[in-house]
């Protein structure tokens, strides 16, 4: 009997004749009211179990979405041992255990803290990179980060030492501003250079088959970026500061006298919290946009190039609605928030390349998926979330 | 009946996919291809990707390659029909009544888990922490207050003896098992400058500090603070140390942290999935309704402290009528309960000495919790 041939055509063996291959644009399945349903299971499950689920609940929330993202045709998967994400967190969990109460202390194991964090904390990134990535396939292939110790330690040593220089600075000088300034002022410069270091790594580092993913450093584009952001994080200020403004001015509070000082005082809790949420809205999804923009624009997989049409406007508007809707909802609606948000950006990427994509060959960067799924044959797995 | 499905295989050498089809027979899957002759494959020996609605399945064998169906939802029937159900938590999500459910269970968990249970665990927890430890934390966050905001105490070496000496023995009775030991401090003038506006509005002079204060940390650490020894007679001085004393025998500075980390770790498990913020306001609010819980309670371990020692409990009375008088004259005495560290001082005073404040002062808003 005949194979049954697959209803979508294919012939990866003839050459494209095009001069300039078509884009091909993933497509995202995935839908809010089924996400809905994994997602109260995997909420419920991990409170129950006092955050032990949270594992499973993760690789159930990564799966989903991997499996709903079709690139031309055919979906990722994502092949991560909850036991071993489990393992990582309970590691993960101990380090910032550590460095958030080490200071209630004493100094001394404040900073003892901080250099155990310092001494771990480049080669636990390094990892959580292979282990993500080492679990990620799509058509049979796994992708891969090729990394090894010496080169994290460089990459994210300096960017570790310079974040905590104020943390130190503000344990030993409370009361100095000046020392506050100068712990804290080149940290704050450098925030651009540092996310731009890690997205290099991550990218310049990355691997499917056997092809290497390459990153062009575009440093410039991140100051700008960042810049403009800043520029509208001030509008957010002034917006949010507005509503604290009019309520304190214009509010009950003052005409009626201290009787009604407390809807006044009120008032102010209030607005403070939507000043905060007006600063998210206004900065986050420009940031987001243009970081996402600037970063697939220079990264290469061998001759596949990458290009998202992302608009800050159009994920400003998304992140209005979705942020709206789930306050109003008390959070149920939040599953259904985070699969448009997801279409939205997956769906803005495209892909060009020269050969066909099936001609890209598993190789000892990275292998094939087995029966057994094990990846990065990992003791312990850290997804940083990054 | 076993009816084929179109799926794509990959070998694993290439990203390259090539047509294939696959059935169920009995407890294995035939697999048919172009290039290779017809070959069974156990069920037990592969692995599925998960069922979901609109995704195909993938099936990983170890010597085939991998194979991607886009039926999924009719390959999965073919599957379970052959006996390969997916877990439990798989087949729950796919019904609405499940998740309905869900949805009740995670409101009563999280109410459970906030009102009983984290304060449950804390005070275990707190009760666990070895003495040593609780003293050296005392020790270190007095050192840490002392450079920053506190000043030694300007009063005269023997009104500090005489209150020392009174609370000491009376401590000695009410609470043999509990070290306490007394500091005397006062808040430091340039720090008080920086405070919000609200505190005070005096400007900055050589005059002693006048914030009316006393508070307990771990280890049995009581820090005293000269503006409430100016403000209050020695019996009412005596009284609130008394409260202070309550807070070292419940141990609530470590059960506030305990709390505080428990409460950190529900708002996380509950919502931290999409808003570090939207997480942190509820616990906040949660954090301080427990501190208001911890207050009662001292409250009531300062009435017996003052009935143990025969003075009775107008001292302490007399104290928050004074907190009370205070309060009004600066204004603050309607600030929301649901956004403070303490109860209504006029509710206090309704549980301390109910014959003469029975009837709270104000009728003031019911508290965020509703009844106390």
């Amino acid at each position: 009997m005949a194979a049954v041939a697959p209803e979508i055509s294919r012939d990866a063996t003839t050459p494209s004749l095009l001069p300039r291959p078509a884009a091909i644009r993933p497509v995202f399945t995935g839908q809010g009211s089924e996400y809905f349903r994994i997602w109260i299971m995997n909420t419920l499950l991990t409170l129950l179990t006092l955050g032990v689920y949270s594992a499973w609940a993760k690789v159930r929330r990564t799966r989903y979405v991997w499996q709903n993202t079709r690139l031309d045709g055919f979906v990722f998967d994502y092949h991560a041992k909850p036991i071993a994400i489990l393992r990582g967190r309970i590691l993960a969990l101990l380090l910032f255990g550590v460095y958030t109460y080490s200071f209630d202390f004493s100094r001394t194991a404040g900073v003892l803290g901080l250099l155990m964090l310092c001494a771990v904390g480049p080669w636990l990134f390094m990892r959580s990179q292979q282990f993500k990535l080492g679990n990620s396939s799509w058509r049979g292939l796994r992708f891969g980060f090729e990394a090894d110790t010496r080169q994290a330690f460089r990459v994210v040593l300096p960017i570790l030492l310079l974040w905590f220089a104020g943390t130190v600075g503000a344990v030993w000088y409370p009361t100095d501003l000046e020392v506050f300034l100068w712990s804290n002022i080149p940290a704050i410069a450098a925030i651009p250079w540092m996310h731009h270091r890690l997205k290099g790594y991550q990218h310049g580092q990355a691997c499917y088959g056997d092809r290497g993913f390459s990153f062009q450093p575009v440093l410039f584009q991140f100051y700008w970026v960042y810049t403009k952001g800043l520029v509208l994080l001030v509008a957010g200020v002034f917006v949010g500061g507005f509503f604290v403004f009019s309520a304190i001015e214009w509010g009950p509070g003052v005409a009626a006298g201290s009787e009604s000082d407390r809807f006044a005082f009120l008032g102010g809790v209030l607005s403070g919290l939507l000043a905060l949420l007006m600063i998210f809205l206004f900065s986050w999804p420009y940031l987001a946009a243009r970081i996402q923009q600037s970063v697939w624009s220079t990264t290469r997989l061998g001759g596949v190039r990458f290009c998202t049409s992302i608009r800050a406007r159009t994920l400003f508007r998304l992140t209005v609605r979705n942020v709206f809707l789930t306050v109003a909802t008390l959070g149920l609606y939040w599953p259904f928030a985070s699969m448009n948000l997801a279409r939205y950006r997956i769906e803005c990427m495209s892909v060009e390349s020269d050969s066909p994509l099936g001609a890209i060959a598993a190789g000892t960067r990275s292998s094939a998926v087995g029966a057994a799924g094990e990846g990065a044959a990992d003791f312990f797995g850290l997804d940083l979330g990054l | 009946m076993n009816e084929p499905f179109a799926a794509w295989r990959f070998d694993g050498r290439t990203a390259e996919p090539h047509p294939a089809s696959l059935r169920v027979e009995g407890d294995a899957l035939v697999i048919e291809s172009s290039e290779a002759s017809e070959l069974r494959v156990p069920i037990a020996r592969t692995r599925f990707s998960e069922p979901f609605e609109n995704t195909p399945r993938i099936v990983y064998t170890d010597s085939a390659g991998a194979f991607e169906v886009p039926d999924g939802r009719g390959f999965s029937r073919a599957i379970e029909a052959a006996g390969f159900v997916p877990g439990p938590v798989v087949r729950l999500q796919r019904f609405w009544p499940a998740a309905s459910a869900a949805v009740a269970i995670l409101v009563a968990a999280l109410a459970y888990a906030y009102f009983y249970g984290v304060p449950l665990a804390a005070r275990w927890a707190a009760g666990a922490t070895p003495a040593a430890l609780q003293e050296r934390m005392g020790q270190e966050l007095l050192g840490v207050l002392d450079v920053n905001f506190l000043a030694p105490s300007a009063l005269p070496a023997e009104t500090r003896q005489l209150i020392e000496v009174r609370f000491a023995s009376a401590a000695l009775r009410s609470a043999p098992d509990y070290p306490v030991r007394l500091e005397f401090r006062t808040m430091r003038a340039d720090e008080q400058q920086e405070e919000e506006s609200s505190e005070s509005d005096e400007p900055p002079g050589e005059e002693p500090d006048q914030t009316i204060n006393a508070f307990s940390l771990p280890g049995g650490i009581i820090v005293l603070l000269d503006g409430l020894v100016a403000a209050a007679d020695p019996d009412q001085v005596f009284a609130v140390l008394g409260h202070e004393l309550g807070h070292v025998v419940y141990a609530h500075s470590m059960r506030q942290l305990f709390q505080s980390a428990g409460v950190a770790v529900l708002a996380g498990l509950a919502w931290g999935d999409f808003s570090g913020v939207a997480a942190s306001i509820p616990m906040a609010l949660g954090v301080l309704r427990y501190g208001r819980d911890l207050e009662r309670e001292s409250d009531g371990f300062a009435v017996r402290f003052l009935a143990d020692d025969g003075l009775g409990v107008e001292p302490l009375c007399q104290f928050f009528e004074l907190v009370v008088e205070l309060e009004r004259e600066k204004g603050i005495d309607d600030f929301p309960e649901f956004l403070s560290t303490h109860p209504d001082t006029s509710k206090r005073l309704a549980q301390i000495c109910p014959e003469k404040w029975g009837q709270a002062p104000s009728a003031l808003s019911p508290s965020f919790r509703g009844a106390p």
